[in-house]
């Protein structure tokens, strides 16, 4: 699925912005797509939180993708959490270590609250 | 006034200058029966005299300011005696001059006959290869260069003089020589003109009875081994400073003789022991290194072993009991060099020994590994005790008949396991002491269960305790790592990768202790026949990725017994993903553009995916491992294949990249 800033959902919790990733891979067919997508948000002090309840499969670009946008938002400082992610993805993530790297939550909700904090 | 008693001319000079003083006084001043006397040694003082009965001039000669002083004279002489005081003191110095002129003509000829004397000698010697002909040709010819010198060689020999070459027949002590004794001793050389009472040497040395003796030291490396002795008996000859000088450069002579020997057979030694060494080396090689089995369908093992001194304690054997039984023995001797290695192959003989004699008396199957290390600690312990030293060691038997690892670890590093099926890695440790510390050994054999794509890794302490310029080690937990990145690529790849990361580690400094390391996977049980095999072939382009992964799934459900499982089928998925875009990215340079074919087979308990691509030679080691801190985006790819693989390999065939995988049923 070809992945846009308009075909991303993003809500704003307060000054918090989430963004559901659409589809259900997150792969090297989309991962440039997504960088695009998400990179008008990557703005000084923007806290993000990325849901990624919906995605099935992640691969090392997906992955690349994020890591690029939380090293980007970390550098204007701003942050970026993750939440709700699924078993094959949490998996990749702490596979290469990664869970080291983003906070990570259960729910939307807990990534907010962590925000709040 | 005191006698000068450093002139600087001698008596006997003195005399020559003073009588043509007289001559030239006679003719420059037409005076006859001018005399002259000294008054003084050296110049201090000259009385010249006038006719007979008339009064003296008396000249003192300042020799400092070179000034001749008249002190006295009749008045009638005075400005004669001006006249001639005048042509004294330039007469003094024009002779002085002359004489000083006519000694370094004479000192500089002496060193020019010297040096071509010493030139040919050297160039003499050098043609003879034995160092004891060569001092005796230096000897010969030196005493040749002088009628009725004689010369004697002596070097130190278990802490006595002994002749080597010239005059000398009786062997000396340091006290027999008298006055030579103090300075030879310090390295110096001597002239003795007169030998006295104090200055004697006793009856024994050559030059007992000598009019006067020269000696030099021959030294070799700052230290004095001996000195060359020349004398004379006849008393109108003196050994002067240019001889002396010749005597200290034909002594030096000896030394470069003495040390170039020295050398030459210290290579020669070298040589020989480096032979030998390379020869114990091979031994070590063949003897104590056994090789792998190979051809095994369910094992898959590689080792590898360097000495830090070319031969060295570590040993190591594999034993083939069935195609699914083999036993791996691997110790260190403690201490290094030829020792421990002899001790190694007394060790591994005494296990062979064991393990053939256990054999025969059960008569059935292969002895325990505990009943082994036993039998074979008995023959062993008393021995090692007794030479204060001991053996480390492990002992392991893999059946994957029984899917049973059983080993003895006699204070060995233990077995790393790294279970590919739940990412887990352990260290298998035993409890028992290594062997020839305690007279009394028994040890306790440790089980533990095997499941396919195990990778164990069994090594000598050299391979952790490997440090950097730092002092650091590279430890356990670098291991751990290697294993972890390497082992889906062979048992071969995993030691090799083990070898070049610890020598990168120490920098690629010269090993300080044994490195020794053996892998042993466990491979994929492919059982009976496979239960389906898929063709599938993609167009090289990532929107075909999704249709990639829904064909895999769908032969993936065609795996007995529900499948691969969450795990394994989130592993293939995940694998075949990042290698299917690995294709991709290889095709860019214009050989891509066919398709990307891929087969998948299914088996009972696991799945195999080959993915052929026409594209440039990819090489996965060459891969650079990922950044785990989050400072790179890139580089996960290779990471996660060889971590979701439990089997990988890597062919090129023609222009075709070949990649195989194995995924094992996990849930």
């Amino acid at each position: 699925m070809h992945l846009t800033i308009e075909t991303m959902s993003i809500e704003k919790a307060g000054e918090v912005s989430v963004v559901l990733v659409p589809g259900k891979a997150l792969d090297a067919s989309n991962s440039k797509d997504f960088k695009a997508g998400i990179a008008p948000l990557l703005t000084p002090g923007a806290k993000i939180v990325l849901d990624l309840s919906g995605l099935d499969f992640v691969d090392s670009s997906g992955l690349g993708a994020m890591v690029s946008s939380l090293r980007q938002i970390s550098g204007v400082g701003g942050d970026l959490k993750l939440c709700a992610l699924k078993k094959p993805v949490r998996a990749l993530i702490e596979l290469v270590r990664m869970h080291r790297v983003f906070e990570i939550y259960n729910t939307r909700e807990e990534a907010l609250a962590a925000f709040s904090k | 006034m005191p006698l000068n008693t450093q002139p600087t001319l001698s008596q006997k000079e003195f005399r020559a200058t003073a009588e043509r003083l007289r001559v030239e006084l006679a003719e420059l001043d037409g005076i006859q029966g001018v005399g002259m006397e000294l008054a003084m040694l050296g110049y201090d003082s000259i009385r010249i005299l006038g006719s007979p009965g008339s009064e003296p001039l008396i000249f003192e000669v300042d020799k400092k300011a070179n000034i001749l002083l008249k002190v006295s004279c009749s008045p009638s002489t005075g400005p004669m005696a001006d006249c001639i005081g005048v042509a004294v003191r330039s007469l003094i110095e024009r002779m002085e001059g002359e004489r000083r002129e006519e000694l370094l003509l004479e000192e500089l000829g002496s060193n020019w006959e010297s040096l071509d004397a010493i030139y040919e000698i050297s160039a003499d010697v050098l043609r003879y290869a034995d160092v004891e002909t060569a001092l005796e040709r230096l000897i010969n010819r030196f005493t040749s260069l002088q009628e009725g010198m004689r010369t004697a060689l002596f070097l130190t020999r278990s802490g006595r003089l002994k002749p080597i070459a010239g005059d000398a027949t009786d062997t000396l002590d340091w006290v027999d020589l008298g006055g030579l004794e103090k300075p030879v001793g310090e390295g110096r050389a001597i002239v003795v003109s007169h030998i006295t009472a104090e200055t004697a040497p006793t009856g024994l040395a050559p030059w007992a009875w000598a009019q006067q003796v020269a000696a030099a030291p021959v030294t070799a490396r700052l230290k004095v081994i001996g000195f060359l002795a020349a004398w004379r008996n006849d008393h109108n000859f003196e050994f002067d400073a240019p001889f002396s000088r010749l005597l200290e450069a034909i002594t030096h002579q000896a030394s470069m003789l003495l040390e170039s020997d020295r050398l030459k057979r210290t290579m020669r030694e070298n040589e020989r022991w480096a032979q030998e060494i390379e020869i114990a080396s091979s031994i070590q090689q063949s003897l104590l290194f056994g090789d792998p089995p190979t051809g095994l369908a369910r094992f898959d093992m590689a080792s590898f072993s360097a000495a830090s001194q070319r031969i060295d304690g570590d040993f190591h054997d594999f034993l083939r009991h069935s195609n699914e039984c083999v036993d791996v023995l691997v110790g260190d001797v403690m201490g290094k060099g030829i020792a421990a290695a002899l001790l190694g192959a007394a060790t591994k003989n005494q296990f062979l020994r064991a393990i053939a004699s256990l054999a025969i008396q059960a008569n059935t199957g292969a002895p325990s590994p505990e009943a082994i290390v036993n039998r074979a600690a008995l023959g062993v312990v008393d021995q090692l005790i007794q030479l204060e030293r001991f053996v480390t060691l492990c002992y392991a038997r893999f059946d994957v008949g029984r899917s049973l690892l059983e080993f003895v670890d006699c204070g060995h590093t233990g077995i790393l396991l790294y279970r590919k099926q739940t990412g887990e890695t352990t260290f298998l440790r035993g409890e028992d002491l290594p062997i020839g510390i305690m007279p009394k050994f028994s040890c306790q054999q440790q089980s533990h269960r095997m499941m396919p794509g195990d990778t164990y890794l069994l090594f000598s302490d050299g391979v952790t305790e490997t440090r950097n310029p730092a002092g650091d080690l590279f430890g356990e937990e670098r291991l751990v790592e290697c294993v972890v990145n390497w082992s889906s690529l062979g048992a071969d790849i995993l030691v090799d990768q083990i070898r070049k990361h610890a020598a990168a580690f120490g920098e690629n400094r010269p090993q300080a202790d044994d490195f020794t390391c053996i892998a042993v996977t466990i491979r994929v049980d492919e059982g009976p026949p496979p239960v389906a095999v898929w063709h599938e072939e993609f167009r090289c382009d990532l929107e075909e990725l999704e249709r990639m992964r829904r064909w895999m799934a769908a032969a993936a459900t065609g795996v007995p017994s529900g499948g691969l499982g969450d795990v394994g089928c989130g592993q293939l998925e995940l694998a075949c993903t990042e290698l299917f875009v690995n294709c991709i990215a290889h095709g860019d340079t214009g050989l891509c553009g066919g398709p990307i074919r891929m087969t998948a087979t299914v088996y009972q308990n696991h799945m195999n995916v080959e993915l052929r691509h026409d594209g440039i030679a990819f090489d996965p080691l060459s891969v650079p491992p990922p950044s785990f801190d989050g400072s790179r985006d890139g580089g996960f790819g290779t990471y996660i294949v060889f971590h979701c693989a439990d089997e990988l390999s890597y062919n090129r065939v023609g222009d075709t990249n070949v990649i195989s995988i194995s995924i094992i049923r996990k849930h």
